[in-house]
């Protein structure tokens, strides 16, 4: 169960045990982290839970419903401009600074959760999500393919199915604008055109993706993604965010490369509730020039 | 359901939209002796380009004509002009070979926005529309393979196949051959047909002006030949060109998703290991 809503559940968990058990932390600690998104909310579902106090430094430009969300699980926002990653103010390195002044001050400690280069992520996918996978799948899968943002869930299952047969494939799923694809492809980060898809997109190796056992990736672009969402609503029921509609694009591209009898798995990462303003809305899409709903079409 | 072929009526309006690329596929069996390269250079709808499915294949096989890796298929493709994002229009002058083939070979390779013309260069100076000798010199364009392979089958599937029966297998070659009361046109090669396989051979497909039949013309063969069209289907023949034209007619009857036995009969009956009924 995700009781956050989303895959980072899982990454806030494996990161906090991992404090926990280095002793950084102790019940009336501080996690900090700057993050716009699934990872705070799950890191506060964590932090709650465990006793800890979450800081989350986001950028002002994060939409209400993020901030709102956030607020909501009693989360510590603060909010800073939103400037490139090389400004000393950029949200993620605020974060860093400010975990550090606390883990001076707090006597129970403070961890910057720093989800990216904290292989504890990875490290948290290859002890649970993993293992899940094969016993699932009665160690019959053939392949595993997700998208990467922190690299987590990708290095460490990849890591683990490699592990009990090095035979699966480990594909990486690409949306446009990152360089990850171009990495894999060509030895060289390279990046093009964008994608409405967030959380995922990532334009360099982080510590968790060095060393992942990567086959293979391919490129989605929105236009083949978003087909996908509106598929998985009308077909399945389901209503999730890009970052799925991306891993399920690939696993269909994987599947039809593969041919008949073969065992593909990816991931959802989370509910579509969160992105109503642009996923889901007709105006926006038609602004990008991005397929729409077929129901929300005018006159539909 | 989509139709898989065009008109040409449809096309005679579509001659000057910018997203159209037309493609000669023609192909002729080599007893044939004829040279459709150099037929294509004499007369070729206005902005055709020649696919040659005996130089786009695999390099490295005994087999003829077989699918190329994608990486060799996208590299010759785009250097056609045959790229992302363009309507592909397919034809021949010989009753869909190989305009079938190259429209399941682009399938193959993920590119599903392709047509056959139907009756093809026949039909078309027929009916007194234009053709040209002008030299087509195509802009390169970028072409992104994704393969299909649920569309392929290959020796060790047909083998699995022959217990699973999870698949029903649709031979076009002729029927004599398919009894194996006349001998392979290829040397070498054992007569009969793979167990289980069912005969329809691909020119009782086409009219006699070379327009493929219509559905419900089509639905009374396969019913006549014992093909299930609600089963899972592969297709096969001498060499992978008239199992094609037996997919484009599956495809008109709403079945895009047919496999293609790429090997065919110059694979399985050229081994001593693989079982032949006759």
């Amino acid at each position: 169960m995700n009781p956050g809503g989303s895959i980072k559940d899982r990454a806030a968990l494996a990161i906090v045990e991992d404090a926990e058990a280095r002793g950084l932390l102790r019940p009336g600690g501080v996690i900090v982290e700057g993050t716009a998104g699934n990872t705070g909310i799950g890191l506060a579902v964590v932090g709650n839970a465990k006793g800890y106090r979450t800081v989350i430094v986001i950028p002002e430009t994060q939409s209400q419903e993020k901030k709102d969300m956030l607020l909501a699980q009693g989360v510590e926002l603060i909010q800073v401009p939103a400037v490139p990653y090389r400004d000393p103010n950029n949200y993620v390195k605020y974060s860093g600074r400010l975990a550090a002044e606390l883990a001076e001050k707090e006597p129970n400690g403070a961890i910057w959760a720093n989800q990216f280069d904290n292989t504890a992520n990875r490290t948290g996918h290859y002890r649970q999500l993993g293992p899940e996978i094969w016993r699932q799948t009665d160690g019959e899968v053939d392949a595993f393919t997700c998208a990467a943002g922190t690299g987590g869930t990708i290095a460490g299952v990849g890591q683990y199915l490699k592990e009990q047969n090095p035979k699966v494939r480990i594909q990486l799923a690409d949306p446009m604008g990152a360089a990850l694809y171009h990495f894999y492809k060509h030895g060289e980060l390279k990046a093009e055109g964008s994608s409405i898809t967030e959380g995922i997109g990532q334009g360099r190796i982080t510590a968790n993706l060095d060393g992942a056992p990567i086959d293979d990736a391919y490129q989605i672009p929105d236009e083949e993604a978003l087909p996908v969402v509106f598929d998985l609503i009308r077909r399945e029921g389901l209503v999730l965010g890009g970052s799925s509609g991306i891993n399920v694009a690939s696993a269909v591209r994987l599947a039809r490369e593969l041919g008949p009898d073969h065992t593909i798995v990816t991931v959802l990462c989370d509910s579509g509730s969160r992105y109503t303003s642009r996923l889901f809305n007709p105006t926006f899409l038609a602004g990008k020039h991005l397929p729409i709903p077929p129901w929300m079409k005018p006159g539909a | 359901m989509t139709d898989p072929l065009v008109s040409t009526d449809w096309l005679a309006e579509r001659l000057e939209a910018p997203d159209i690329r037309l493609v000669d596929c023609t192909w002729f069996m080599p007893a044939e002796g004829r040279d459709p390269k150099a037929e294509h250079t004499a007369a070729h709808l206005p902005g055709a380009v020649f696919f040659d499915i005996d130089e786009i294949s695999e390099s490295d096989t005994d087999l003829p004509h077989m699918l190329p890796s994608p990486a060799k298929f996208s590299a010759r493709v785009r250097k056609l002009g045959l790229g992302d994002g363009v309507r592909i229009v397919v034809y021949d002058n010989n009753r869909f070979y190989a305009s079938a083939r190259v429209w399941w070979m682009f399938r193959v390779m993920g590119h599903e926005d392709i047509a056959v013309l139907d009756g093809g260069l026949a039909k078309w100076r027929a009916e007194g529309r234009p053709v040209d000798d002008v030299p087509v010199r195509p802009t390169e364009r970028h072409f992104t393979p994704r393969l299909n392979n649920f569309l392929v089958r290959d020796l060790e599937q047909m083998r699995a196949n022959l217990t699973s029966r999870r698949e029903q297998v649709v031979d076009t070659r002729s029927a004599a051959r398919f009894t194996g009361s006349v001998a392979e046109p290829r040397e070498g090669l054992r007569a009969g047909h793979i167990p289980g396989s069912r005969n329809l051979p691909a020119s009782d497909l086409v009219t006699a002006e070379g327009t493929l039949k219509d559905a419900q013309a089509l639905t009374a063969l396969f019913a006549a030949a014992g093909v299930d069209l609600d089963q899972k289907l592969t297709t096969s023949c001498g060499s992978g060109v008239s199992a094609a034209v037996a997919s484009l007619a599956l495809a008109r009857l709403g079945r895009p998703d047919v496999a293609l036995y790429d090997g065919s009969w110059t694979e399985w009956g050229s081994r001593p290991d693989t079982p032949v009924a006759r």
